[in-house]
């Protein structure tokens, strides 16, 4: 289940856009609101299957299953040149962890005060996109994945509400040289630790650990510099984001403090041809626990280092026809790739729940600029991106129940405006 | 009198190869309303404008795209021979805009006759015709 989360600054948005209605001349002599006014949406339906007892948002296991459902609905509003009022309300149902609530994906004000051929320098508040590899700004809609799925390595979608979009600041500078550009961008944020999803990754066991995972304001940050070569034919990225959650013990808990700090590093490459697109990143994830028990022999510290990478082809092969060739894997720690240890270490979890080896084959039709047909094939070796909320054995996540090589089969219909 | 038949011809051809250059031959030709100021763009800006990238003229007026249907003839060739850009990379660029909200993306029209009247009527728009002898209340912007 999604909690509330107050996001900082997020409060100053209905304001300055009221201040912004009434600031606005009642007859602005270049004034278009056809022209400088976007509404935006999309409706998309998964048919999921997966192999074995594995769920995959929903009740996917051993049958074909409705249900994933998405739907979006946005608007942009530009009451003078140098002002953007943009945001978007996502409705997304998928078993336990998506429980079709309707909320606020994007909601912010953005000022450009600098813009020409040479750049520009933007800053924006509110609820905002974390900039992070290419896709992450950009995967919670279906038109701009590449694929269903996003490279889960790096792109996790248990954890979309803590990785994909915080309430905070954004300045974002772009300097152009000619056909080439270097941007730079970061963010200071609050990101929402509060999901069952991340409850269970962080965390794990909720008879162990009853309390629950809060942030604090302007604790978290990210930053990317892009190198965008040719309008964009070669990419070469490096992004970094970072944040700390805390542990709140519940009445009585024997916990008594504790927190998460999480670091990701990612480097992004991109070649686009005319009929060949290849992406390569590599990310490297850090996670340090640090949990205090009333008994001193339990509290301590853990640190993971790990990595994920993909190597991804899309080829256009015929007008509107895409296909998609995929390897992508994750590692929560290097120096025990296989989940060996941390199974030896940790009774009743699962080595295959600490690494995720994934090949993708798919295929893409886009009827024209409203619809689009997709479909895709996993076969994946690991469980460590399987939402945990869907995969409960009487309300505990038990990995050792899940099965170590599973396949997943996507097919996805999705119409935009 | 065959000898001035062939001084006809020949002089007919360098006319329509004078007016080639002109703007009569097929392709494509940037167009923007009268109001605007701006009288010639590099191809970098082009791409940048049709990328919704920059948002407004020299004299900061707001630049209002119109493009015609992706699959379009008229749009590929906007595309590759104007901007040198893949009409793959344009649709990604429109869509991140329009899904994350980073902008406005430029306004799509059924048609040239439409795309002319949008472009003759809209403050600060910019769109593209296939190359043609009038320029009837749109004006030609060159792309160097």
């Amino acid at each position: 289940m999604t909690k509330f989360v107050r996001y900082p600054y997020a409060e100053f948005v209905p304001l300055l856009a009221l201040l912004m209605l009434l600031g606005a001349p009642p007859a602005r002599a270049e004034a278009n609101d056809a022209a400088d006014f976007r509404f935006q949406g999309f409706v998309s339906q998964r048919l999921t299957a997966s192999s074995g007892n594995n769920n995959f948002f929903g009740e996917t296991a051993d049958r074909l299953s409705a249900d994933y459902t998405e739907l979006g609905l946005g608007a942009s509003w530009r009451p003078r040149p140098q002002w953007l009022l943009a945001g978007q309300a996502i409705y997304r149902r998928g078993g336990e962890s998506e429980d079709g609530r309707i909320e606020p994906d994007y909601y912010y004000v953005a000022y450009t005060p600098w813009e020409s051929e040479e750049g520009h320098i933007t800053a924006k508040l509110g609820k905002i996109k974390v900039p992070y590899g290419l896709y992450n700004d950009m995967r919670d809609t279906p038109m701009t994945r590449p694929g269903i799925l996003a490279p889960q390595s790096l792109y996790l979608d248990a954890l979309r509400q803590l990785n994909q979009a915080a309430g905070g600041v954004h300045l974002e500078a772009e300097r152009i040289f000619g056909d080439n550009s270097a941007t730079l961008r970061f963010s200071q944020i609050k990101p929402n630790v509060r999901s069952d999803n991340t409850y269970w990754a962080f965390l794990g066991d909720r008879a162990v650990y009853p309390g629950e995972l809060y942030s604090r304001d302007n604790e978290a940050f990210s930053g990317q510099l892009a190198y965008d070569h040719d309008g964009g034919r070669l990419r070469a990225w490096i992004s970094h984001a970072q944040g700390l959650a805390y542990y709140r013990p519940a009445a009585g808990d024997s916990w008594i403090t504790g927190d998460l700090d999480f670091k990701f590093t990612a480097l992004s490459l991109q070649w686009n041809g005319e009929n060949f697109s290849l992406t390569g990143e590599r990310a490297r994830n850090r996670f340090l626990t640090k949990l205090v028990n009333t008994n001193p022999a339990l509290t301590g510290s853990n640190l993971d280092v790990g990595y994920s990478w993909y190597l991804q082809g899309q080829w256009r092969f015929a007008p509107r026809w895409e296909a998609l060739l995929r390897y992508d894997a994750i590692f929560i720690d290097q120096n025990d790739k296989d989940g060996a240890r941390f199974a030896a270490n940790n009774p009743g979890r699962a080595a295959w729940s600490r690494y995720a080896k994934d090949w993708t084959v798919g295929v893409r039709y886009r009827l024209d600029r409203q619809w689009l047909l997709a479909g895709e094939l996993h076969h994946v070796d690991g469980t460590n991106w399987l939402p945990p909320a869907d995969n409960l054995s009487n309300g505990q996540w038990l990995s050792p129940n899940t099965d170590r090589k599973w396949n997943l089969l996507l097919l996805q219909a999705t119409y935009q405006f | 009198m065959m000898l001035s038949i062939h001084r006809h011809i020949l002089r007919a051809g360098l006319a329509a190869l004078v007016l080639c250059g002109n703007g009569v031959a097929w392709g494509v030709e940037v167009i923007v309303h009268p109001g605007v100021s701006t009288t010639e763009v590099t191809r970098p800006l082009a791409r940048l404008i049709f990328g919704a990238k920059v948002t407004r003229w020299d004299d900061g007026a707001a630049i209002r795209v119109f493009v015609l249907p992706d699959e379009s003839p008229l749009h590929h060739e906007l595309s590759k021979s104007i901007l040198n850009l893949y009409p793959y990379q344009l649709r990604a660029a429109w869509d991140r805009i329009i899904y994350t909200g980073i902008g406005l993306a430029p306004i799509q029209v059924a048609n040239e006759a439409e795309m002319r009247r949008q472009v003759a009527s809209v403050p600060g728009a910019i769109g593209y015709i296939g190359k043609v002898f009038t320029y009837d209340k749109v004006r030609a912007l060159p792309v160097r």
